[in-house]
């Protein structure tokens, strides 16, 4: 594989698209996800709940970016932002209900 | 004076822990007031997040005297797992202000002393690590003082919830707690002690809880895994980094070439990250489910979810496995 420089590149190119909005649109249908889901039920706080929405929409958005090059910087705004959701959310998620 | 101080406020942090210990072993419905029952069952919905943080606050302070002890203050152990343990009693304070029992006020309280303690740490860690004693020996003075102090502030908060009078404080907050409750009553009143089990009873609510692997942990480890695989490919550690997109094809193709062990090293972390995402993602879903929710929202979180964890590895896994040999 090393000796086929157009090779490696390839799969250099694939990697970044698919840690590029390859990441950035499923991450945002899963803050998405629970987001909704747990605002409806008043399961997060409502703080939590639309941190989570505003990432979600700029992970959608980040898609655009193959379009336009300037939208990149929406990608990483989902993904180290989204760290900090995902502990929030991790923690504060009830684990009880009652019977 | 101070010496005496110091030990009143150990020992007050050492019986905090062991009244929370004692409390999270319990039933939450066991007598008491209602706002004490309250804050217990509070902390018993976290209950592992709870653990971790006042179990290394234990530990942490078991290590407080032996940091000042001339006999050990200058062991690289003790140093090390004061600075380790330390930042790790920080770190689960932050996630536990996220449900602060106080609300904002409360959680302002603990970010501010929190962030106080954790820069006093680090100040006194780097002064450690240049090798400034008497600069180090101060800033461990002060951060011993402030995680002290915020010990304090929890006993306070056993106060602050309910409006009681002192006394009825103590024997509530303390004395009932550490006794098994009902064998005292059961001494004085048996007949009573048979109607306030079946008062008790009925009243309390009884709950399910979600089985699975903790969430919030599983995000920890994640985010953790992601930034140490991320470390040894970014200029943080050593020129060249990643190369970016806009690099000319032969800048990237030498850097896959000569440094295939940061990348190896990397993919495998990230790999690792991808695992407990997908555990984390799986987890929440099913917390969800287990919580009601009825309509699509999680099976769309779900789809995400695996999405996420999958399409990642296409590329960088075989990218890395071929870039092995140097």
């Amino acid at each position: 594989m090393i000796e086929h420089p157009p090779t490696l590149l390839a799969l250099y190119y694939l990697s970044y698209a698919l840690g590029g909005p390859g990441f950035s649109v499923p991450m945002g249908l899963f803050l998405a996800g629970v987001s909704i889901t747990a605002g409806f039920m008043k399961l997060l706080p409502r703080w939590v709940v639309i941190f989570g929405l505003l990432l979600a929409l700029a992970g959608e958005l980040s898609l655009l970016h193959l379009a336009f090059p300037k939208l990149l910087f929406l990608i990483p705004l989902v993904r180290f932002p989204g760290f900090i959701w995902l502990i929030v959310t991790g923690f504060m998620l009830p684990k009880r209900r009652e019977a | 004076m101070l010496r005496i101080g110091f030990w009143v406020c150990v020992a007050i942090g050492v019986a905090i822990v062991v009244r929370r210990v004692l409390a999270l072993r319990r039933s939450v419905a066991s007598g008491g007031p209602p706002e004490l029952a309250r804050l217990d069952a509070w902390f018993q919905t976290h209950a592992v997040l709870t653990f971790v943080h006042i179990l290394t606050a234990l530990a942490f302070l078991f290590l407080l005297p032996l940091i000042f002890w001339s006999r050990t203050r200058r062991s690289i152990f003790i140093q090390r797992a004061y600075y380790g343990i330390g930042a790790v009693v920080a770190i689960t304070a932050y996630a536990m202000s996220a449900y602060s029992v106080g609300g904002w006020v409360e959680r302002t309280a603990v970010l501010f002393f929190n962030t106080l303690f954790l820069t006093t740490l680090g100040v006194s860690f780097y002064a450690w690590t240049t090798g400034l004693v008497e600069e180090q020996r101060r800033w461990t003075l002060r951060s011993a003082a402030t995680v002290l102090g915020i010990g304090n502030g929890c006993l306070l908060r056993n106060f602050a919830v309910h409006p009681l009078d002192p006394a009825t404080v103590l024997r509530s907050g303390f004395l009932d707690r550490l006794c098994d409750q009902c064998r005292r009553h059961g001494t004085l009143a048996q007949q009573a002690l048979h109607s306030d089990k079946r008062k008790c009873s009925m009243n309390a609510p009884s709950y399910v809880t979600h089985k699975g692997p903790h969430a919030g942990l599983l995000a920890l480890l994640y985010a953790l895994l992601f930034w140490v695989g991320l470390y040894p490919v970014t200029a943080l550690y050593k020129q060249p980094y990643w190369p970016g997109p806009w690099e000319s094809a032969s800048v990237i193709v030498s850097y896959f070439q000569n440094y295939s062990s940061r990348v190896l090293f990397c993919i495998v972390l990230q790999l690792g990250a991808l695992i407990c995402f997908g555990l984390f993602a799986v987890t929440i879903v099913s917390r969800l489910r287990f919580l009601g929710a009825k309509g699509a929202g999680a099976y769309i979180a779900l789809l995400g979810g695996f999405w996420f964890s999958r399409m990642p590895l296409l590329a960088p896994w075989p990218c890395g496995h071929c870039f092995t040999q140097e």
